[in-house]
């Protein structure tokens, strides 16, 4: 028998197990649908309606970003993350702003993918089609990595056993490639839908949670008033969320998250603009509260049962100056993300009985189905890309359909196994570059957000010429991989200076993007020029 | 009031929230924490939740009369 999760019982189990079969057997109902075509098994034969298509386009940018990363950043940083919920409505906009001119132009020339439209936009067949594939795996991998880690991180802290984290990263890894491998684009979003409400639902119930832990409403705002000034205040305790840095990164995650590879692909797949005006319109209501009532108040909840400071008031720090969570949440500076299951597992089975278990394995898994959600969408159009970009275009054009979706499932085995060797590899490196939620899921974005003018040039400008949209990309992904945690693992501290205040100014997409369109405008009017 | 005046207030009423609310705005609100003085809640509420409640309601009526005012012709 396994060992009973930590103070819940074993209703965890039923519920996730329950929840993993139903999963596989979308699948199967999935490729049973299915024709083997690639339009059929990346756009679901483009016929989907506006409930399927709000909630898989939901639950695909809603991760384990919103159920970890966010409580876990207003409990390092206080109530000043909780202002990053205003980027929802913005992406809400671009949900139809943008998805109903993407998807006009994708269904009438019969698109499949990001690049098949910038491609025959610009007239560069190559160049641009590689760099927006490359742009779409920027994007993918990391977004992948954190949700397989998220699984792992979930499963350590449930169940007592030191292999736990490796085998709930495998289990959320195995379970999701299967089902995408089987049925493509209709599991993935019917799994979405799925996971959209419980996603939904276990973001409020969080929140719901947080409150009755604390004694209620009153007792909970009163107890958060109380809070160290710095937890009520930008740029919050760790002094990162300046208002500068907060809006650029709110804007450019909101936009760079709904035009990343796998949302433009729901924008191809909807039936009619009607179903992503509803579906506009049901993301920026519905999900902002989520977050404002969800969440971001397990966060402050977190804080005020968990502080950061010690009876003096000073704040726990380790060796290199960082801010610590409290002992029992974690020991080190990016154990914050794990404070949504310390107090769920913690005090809601003692508030509430068996129901508070219930209640709290319902969250579990709603974590969980955060993670897969995100996770498949990505997977899904990652192989849509390496198939579709590269091995239709490059290496087999001859191809037959079928082997174009057999190749497009080998690309989601190899590319999970990747994505969890790396989390695995990175979770035993004693620096662990792959580090908190938030900080790598935000840099995926800023690769993402490098397709934005771009886009905006091809819907509505149409100014720009092909050789400004490369230089500007290239521009773009440069600087942002020049802004990333990854430069001084390969350059050192080369201008350690100038990129420390350039961070401290702005967000890196947003530099990205300033690069991107600077070089795009200035290179296309040259060219039109000459 | 024509399609194209409605626009322009909706987009600029839109843009303004975006920036009061998770942007430079925050400063007009942002209380000093080194400040013993300071008050930091109102109605019970810490200061800035408000503030960022309040934009996302303006966010939302914005949303809302696109929605039903503009989007619907388009769609």
């Amino acid at each position: 028998m396994p060992e009973t999760v930590n103070g819940l019982g074993y209703i965890p189990y039923v519920i996730l197990g329950l929840y993993l079969v139903m999963l596989l057997v979308f699948g199967i109902r999935g490729y049973r649908q299915s024709q083997d075509t690639e339009e059929d098994y990346y756009l679901a034969g483009r016929d989907q309606g506006w409930l399927v298509s709000a909630l898989t386009i939901m639950a695909t940018f809603f991760s384990s970003f919103a159920l970890l990363g966010a409580p876990g950043m207003v409990y390092r940083d206080g109530v000043v993350f909780a202002l990053f919920s205003l980027n929802v409505p913005v992406a809400g906009v671009a949900v139809y702003v943008l998805g109903s001119r993407i998807r006009r132009i994708g269904q009438a020339r019969g698109f499949l993918t990001p690049a098949d439209m910038i491609a025959d936009h610009y007239g560069s067949p190559v160049a641009l089609r590689l760099l927006v594939a490359l742009v779409g795996v920027l994007y993918a991998v990391p977004y992948v990595v954190i949700q397989i880690q998220a699984g792992g991180i979930l499963s350590q802290m449930l169940f007592n056993s030191p292999q736990a984290f490796e085998i709930g990263a495998i289990v959320l890894s195995v379970v999701t490639m299967l089902y995408i491998m089987i049925g493509g684009m209709r599991s993935v979003a019917w799994t979405d839908v799925v996971q959209g409400i419980l996603l939904v639902g276990g973001m409020l119930l969080a929140g719901f949670c947080a409150v009755a832990v604390v004694g209620g409403p009153v007792a909970f705002f009163e107890a958060v008033a109380k809070l160290p000034p710095k937890s009520l205040t930008a740029p919050g305790t760790t002094g990162h969320w300046r208002p500068e840095i907060l809006f650029t990164a709110s804007l450019f995650a909101s936009i760079g998250s709904m035009i990343q590879p796998a949302q433009w692909m729901r924008f191809y797949a909807a039936r009619s603009d009607e179903v992503l005006r509803r579906g506009a319109l049901i993301f920026a209501a519905v999900l902002t509260g989520c977050f404002f009532f969800g969440v971001m108040l397990v966060g402050l909840g977190g804080q005020v049962l968990y502080p950061l400071v010690d009876g003096a008031g000073a704040y726990l720090m380790d060796a290199g100056g960082h801010v610590l969570p409290h002992p029992m949440v974690g020991e080190t500076a990016r154990d914050f993300d794990r404070i949504l299951v310390v107090v769920l597992q913690n005090h809601l089975p003692d508030l509430l009985g068996s129901f508070g278990a219930v209640l709290a394995a319902l969250v579990l898994v709603a974590i969980m189905a955060a993670a897969m959600s995100t996770a498949d969408s990505n997977l899904h159009a990652m192989s849509a890309l390496l198939t579709h970009d590269v091995y239709d275009q490059f290496i087999r054009p001859q191809a037959s359909q079928r082997e174009r979706t057999w190749v497009g499932r080998c690309v989601i085995a190899v590319a999970t196994v990747v994505a969890l060797v790396l989390v695995i590899v990175s979770r035993h490196s004693p620096s662990n570059p792959l580090g908190m939620i938030v900080v790598l899921g935000l840099l995926a974005i800023a690769f993402a957000t490098q397709l934005l003018p771009i886009t905006i040039d091809m819907l509505f400008v149409q100014k720009g010429t092909r050789l400004g949209a490369i230089c500007g990309a290239v521009t773009g992904l440069v600087i942002v991989f020049t802004l990333s945690p990854f430069w001084p693992m390969v350059a050192g501290d080369t201008w350690g200076d100038i990129l420390g205040v350039m961070k401290r100014m702005f967000d890196v997409g947003a530099w990205g993007v300033f690069g991107n369109i600077l070089i795009f405008i200035l290179v296309s009017l040259w060219e039109r020029r000459t | 009031m024509n399609r194209k005046t409605l626009s322009f207030i909706i987009a600029g009423v839109f843009l303004t929230a975006v920036t009061m609310g998770s942007g430079p705005g925050i400063r007009l609100i942002n209380p000093d924490p080194t400040d013993p003085l300071a008050v930091f809640t109102i109605f019970g509420l810490p200061k800035i939740y408000v503030w960022g409640l309040w934009w996302y309601v303006v966010q939302l009526v914005a949303i809302l009369v696109a929605y039903f005012k503009l989007w619907k012709d388009d769609a």
